[in-house]
């Protein structure tokens, strides 16, 4: 039985995909005029071609018809859209999930460097990055350098601290500068807090060069 | 590595110098404490304080479950700006593999209408509205697949406001800023 409701489910998933991908392709054809839907859906093929996830760019030119944005700047913004995909999916590695992506994609959007991306998916090669990913969005959002910011959650991320102490310095922080603490300091020592003894072990090494690539043994 | 020594004695630098000072947390807890008493009348008070802190069990991700914590900080924010939102992630599974119902709150007490877009409803500004209950308290559940998604609000169907209990989205292309929910672990 086992056997028979693994493809079972497949089909369940890849139909519930075909059903969205549809309908947002109906949401295209509605809301957007014919060049910009025609330069859009040439975008999302490139990307779909480069095996880049479609879903965020109909999105985010579903996004731009909403929010009332002409042609011209829902394709630009599409196109910006898909690179910074593409470039997160070169630092994050061709394995990282679509969440993962995006997220890191957002962050790379918000001023924080490739290398940045690589030196998180080295340091945790295995693990989902999304949550560490826009923390460190939300943080540079919220005023903190997007190098400073980086350093910060890259500590975070060396040290062995879960998805959970990353929310909880993302909130820290937010709750420290609402009370008025000055930005870089309320990162600097929310992160420390986090981090923890970990510092006393001597600086942890992401086992990447400064350019992001892989160190040697 | 002269940047991680950098770092490391700037940030023993800024630990050391706060180390005596009274932690920020008092201030913001006064802060909100005053503004919770200050906004409701003792008679409602009772009921939508019940109803904001009533438990839930919560199964989104971490970006997510802050926003139960927030949400108290959220109906301060919503009395001081008059319109800000809430967000109280449910736990309720939803039909479609994966998805989970995400419970959404924004405190609007002068709004008429509050609706909810995102990506998981096609920024779509009519498939969405939040329903009023006491107090300028509007919600909405809604069915959202996991992954990183962004969303706002739209207050009286012209403005635009994020989510301040939750991420922020870099500042996007089309002059407004968006939230982020994170649905599912790591969110795939």
């Amino acid at each position: 039985m086992k056997r028979a409701r693994i493809p079972a489910l497949a089909l369940v998933a890849l139909v519930a995909l075909g059903v969205r991908a549809g309908a947002a392709q109906q949401q295209l054809d509605a809301r957007l005029d014919p060049a910009t839907r025609a330069a859009v859906a040439a975008l999302v093929d490139s990307a779909r071609d480069k095996g880049l996830p479609a879903e965020p760019l109909t999105a985010k030119a579903l996004e731009g018809a909403s929010k009332g944005a002409d042609g011209a700047r829902i394709v630009v913004a599409v196109r910006a859209l898909a690179a910074r995909l593409d470039a997160a999916r070169t630092a994050l590695g061709p394995a990282a999930a679509q969440a993962d992506l995006v997220a890191g994609a957002a962050a790379l959007q918000a001023g924080v460097q490739p290398v940045t991306l690589a030196k998180m998916r080295a340091a945790r090669p295995r693990e989902a990055l999304a949550v560490a990913l826009v923390v460190l969005a939300d943080i540079v959002a919220r005023g903190v350098p997007a190098d400073t910011a980086s350093k910060l959650i890259l500590r975070v991320a060396n040290s062995r601290a879960g998805d959970d102490a990353f929310d909880a310095l993302r909130r820290d922080v937010a709750r420290d500068i609402v009370a008025g603490a000055p930005l870089v300091v309320a990162a600097a020592v929310r992160t420390q807090g986090v981090v923890g003894g970990a510092a006393a072990d001597g600086p942890a090494t992401t086992g990447l060069t400064s350019s992001g690539r892989p160190r040697s043994p | 590595m002269p940047d991680e020594r950098y770092d490391d004695a700037l940030i023993a630098q800024v630990a050391a110098a706060l180390r005596e000072p009274p932690a920020p947390m008092p201030a913001a807890r006064a802060r909100v404490m005053s503004a919770v008493r200050a906004a409701e009348s003792p008679r409602r008070q009772g009921g939508l304080v019940r109803w904001l802190v009533r438990p839930r069990l919560v199964r989104v991700q971490p970006i997510g479950a802050l926003a139960a914590a927030a949400i108290v900080i959220a109906v301060i924010a919503g009395r001081e700006l008059r319109t800000a939102p809430t967000r109280a992630p449910a736990a309720v599974p939803a039909a479609s593999a994966g998805a989970q119902r995400v419970q959404f709150v924004y405190v609007a007490r002068r709004a008429t209408s509050v609706a909810l877009v995102g990506d998981f409803n096609a920024w779509n500004r009519d498939t969405t509205p939040l329903k009023p209950a006491a107090a300028g308290v509007w919600s909405v559940e809604v069915a959202i697949p996991p992954g990183r998604h962004e969303y706002a609000f739209i207050i009286d169907g012209r403005t635009w406001v994020s989510d301040p209990t939750a991420a922020s989205a870099p500042a996007d292309e089309f002059g407004s800023s968006n939230s982020v929910v994170l649905i599912g672990k790591g969110g795939s």
